[in-house]
């Protein structure tokens, strides 16, 4: 007689495989329903993927559109060695409305003074229940202090910062096609802890921050900033550190702390993110801008997609324009702004010309110039600029490409000539200058 | 089990990784439930392909509220018990005790896959009563509680415990040699 343990035992031995026609139809079938399922999206659930979108972007697209007054610092990232990511993730899912305060010190930023950091705090009050995001923001440097105030208004797609010292304020507007676009880069926390779970990522264990324990992690990942948007040092500085710390009990993040710095050395910055709160009343009041009948409207933007390469040469014309057609290293934000600020104050001493609307839209470019390049990237458009060694000195050397279509690539010369080429004819172009 | 939710987490969000994950980690055993339930290969992988097709259905909805193993092998009993009905209803009503899926209609990779003494077991699990081959197969190989299994055959746990007793002892007798006298 065999125990019954025993047969137990012979029952748990039992082991199939799988075979591969199962695996190839499986398989099969995960491809065709997960791609029915984004058509589907696309046709029918058009008003939640907007509202997703642009309850998770305006944060980040306040930003961009402060960089204009200033500069605007921004990282985020989520996660934690013991915490359970999933719970993390699942709480922020939860969450209606997030108050916290950002705190940066950058040095080399373009328009601040030589040898000296630039402080910026912002205040920044999210609801995603109303979509709409508040950022009160504070320049200081010596001599004096700049405070903005940036309305991002989901449902009407547009973004307004009031400048109280100066009575004006500036608007962009974004298009339902861009909004879309950024979906997977909107830097808001939930995308972000999903980007980062996909890297790679240092443990730095459990520490007590005021009084809570916390368990963080850091990440330095290049890959991951390209996926973060401009709200990302990614796509401002050339390299960033960034780590989290998630509260143990709640598991949600207590503080974020950031370092980023050029390639150069030259332009640097740290950054804290602390002050969370989580799902408090924010009063619908405080998200919508009273701009009063004596403000001037500065400047007028408008963040629209499809062009993004187009957008990219112009803010290198600025270079042929007002900087000999030197062109910037790379496209990263702080790169791009610390090489066209020292041209610009030299043709614009008293100030930049703040009537010239057109001008100033040219500049709004500028701030956007890393999240553009990032959607090339993004899009699988196969960008690759070459700033650090072509100027407008060598006309025919190729300074900047992407692809248009499948076969065909826009070649951007170093005297900013465009050209469509197929991709063997690229090949040789980039062969001839390595 | 962390890994799990963080998979689901995935799962709901679309990620196609996710998905594949979640399969490639458990086809085997579910295709060899499957099969220790059916008691045929191609039976069984159908059940598996069936499963996973409801399962990806249901991405950015689903929630787990136990552990994914457990769930999908629930699936995988759900769906070979509504094959195993309609396949008596085909044979028109004949009993249980004589349907003998096993011996006779095992498929042959089936058997040519295990050692001498897990060909028999297969065998004799082949001749057990469905219901009797569910529950034991579920408690022994899945690791289901009698209560979980009780549940899902509509029966009380006082009869989920019987047919595993019953069919313990049928296999003992059956792998002794003693079912055929």
């Amino acid at each position: 007689m065999r125990p019954a343990d025993n047969i137990n035992d012979l029952i748990k031995k039992l082991q199939l495989k799988a075979s591969a026609a199962l695996d190839t139809r499986v398989h099969d079938k995960i491809s065709a329903a997960l791609a029915e399922s984004e058509k589907t999206k696309s046709v029918h659930a058009e008003p939640t993927i907007w509202r997703r979108t642009m309850k998770r972007s305006t944060t980040r697209i306040a930003a961009a559109v402060l960089m204009i007054i200033a500069v605007f610092i921004g990282i985020c990232h989520f996660g934690g060695p013991d915490v359970a990511w999933a719970e993390v993730a699942q709480r922020l899912e939860d969450i209606k409305t997030v108050a916290y305060k950002i705190t940066a010190d950058i040095e080399g930023m373009s328009g601040g003074p030589e040898g000296h950091a630039t402080h910026i705090t912002l205040d920044v009050k999210h609801s995603y229940e109303q979509n709409a995001v508040r950022v009160d923001s504070s320049y200081q440097v010596p001599g004096g202090t700049t405070k903005t105030h940036t309305y991002g208004l989901f449902e009407d797609r547009i973004v307004v910062t009031l400048i109280p010292s100066q009575r004006k304020y500036s608007e962009v507007t974004i298009s339902d096609e861009r909004m879309k676009k950024r979906q997977e880069e909107t830097g808001d926390p939930v995308t972000l802890l999903n980007a980062m779970l996909e890297h790679d990522y240092a443990e730095l264990g459990r520490k007590e921050i005021n009084g809570v324990m916390a368990s963080g992690i850091e990440v330095s990942d290049p890959k991951l900033s390209a996926k973060m948007g401009s709200f990302i040092s990614g796509t401002m500085f050339d390299e960033t550190i960034v780590q989290l710390w998630v509260d143990e009990q709640n598991k949600l993040p207590i503080r974020i702390d950031a370092t980023g710095s050029s390639h150069d050395g030259q332009a640097s910055m740290e950054v804290v993110y602390d002050g969370f709160q989580w799902d408090i009343p924010i009063a619908p009041a405080l998200l919508k801008p009273e701009i009063p009948n004596d403000y001037e409207l500065l400047a007028q933007g408008n963040w629209d997609t499809g062009n993004e390469g187009e957008e990219i040469i112009d803010v290198l014309r600025l270079f042929v324009e007002f900087a000999d057609g030197k062109y910037p290293e790379s496209l990263k934000l702080m790169t791009v702004a610390k090489a066209i600020a020292p041209a610009l104050r030299k043709k614009f001493p008293l100030g930049p010309p703040l009537q010239d609307k057109e001008f100033l839209a040219r500049l709004m470019k500028v701030d956007m110039v890393g999240m553009t390049y990032a959607t090339l990237e993004k899009d699988g458009k196969d960008p690759a600029y070459y700033g650090d060694k072509v100027s407008i000195e060598s006309p025919d050397a190729v300074l900047f490409r992407w692809k248009i279509d499948d076969g065909t690539y826009r070649v951007v010369f170093g005297d900013l000539r465009t050209e469509d080429v197929s991709a063997e004819k690229l090949a040789e172009l980039e062969n001839l200058q390595r | 089990m962390l890994e799990d939710k963080l998979l689901i987490w995935k799962f709901n969000r679309g990620d196609r990784g996710a998905l594949r994950g979640i399969y490639e980690k458990y086809k085997d055993d579910l295709v060899t439930l499957a099969a220790a339930l059916s008691t045929d290969v191609s039976s069984a992988e159908d059940v598996v392909h069936d499963v996973f097709v409801s399962f990806i259905q249901s991405s950015g909805k689903f929630r787990l509220t136990g552990s994914l193993k457990g769930y999908l092998a629930t699936c995988v009993a759900n769906n070979a018990r509504n094959r195993n009905k309609s396949k008596r209803r085909r044979n028109d009503a004949v009993p249980d005790e004589t349907n003998a899926a096993g011996a006779d209609s095992i498929n042959p990779e089936f058997s040519a896959v295990f050692s001498e003494e897990l060909k028999q077991l297969s065998q004799a699990l082949g001749r057990l009563p469905y219901e009797q081959r569910e529950v034991l197969i579920l408690h022994s190989y899945s690791g289901m509680k009698f209560k979980a299994i009780a549940k899902q055959q509509d029966v009380s746990i006082n009869t989920a415990q019987g047919r595993y007793r019953y069919a313990l002892d049928k296999l003992r007798s059956m792998l002794n040699g003693e079912a055929r006298r």
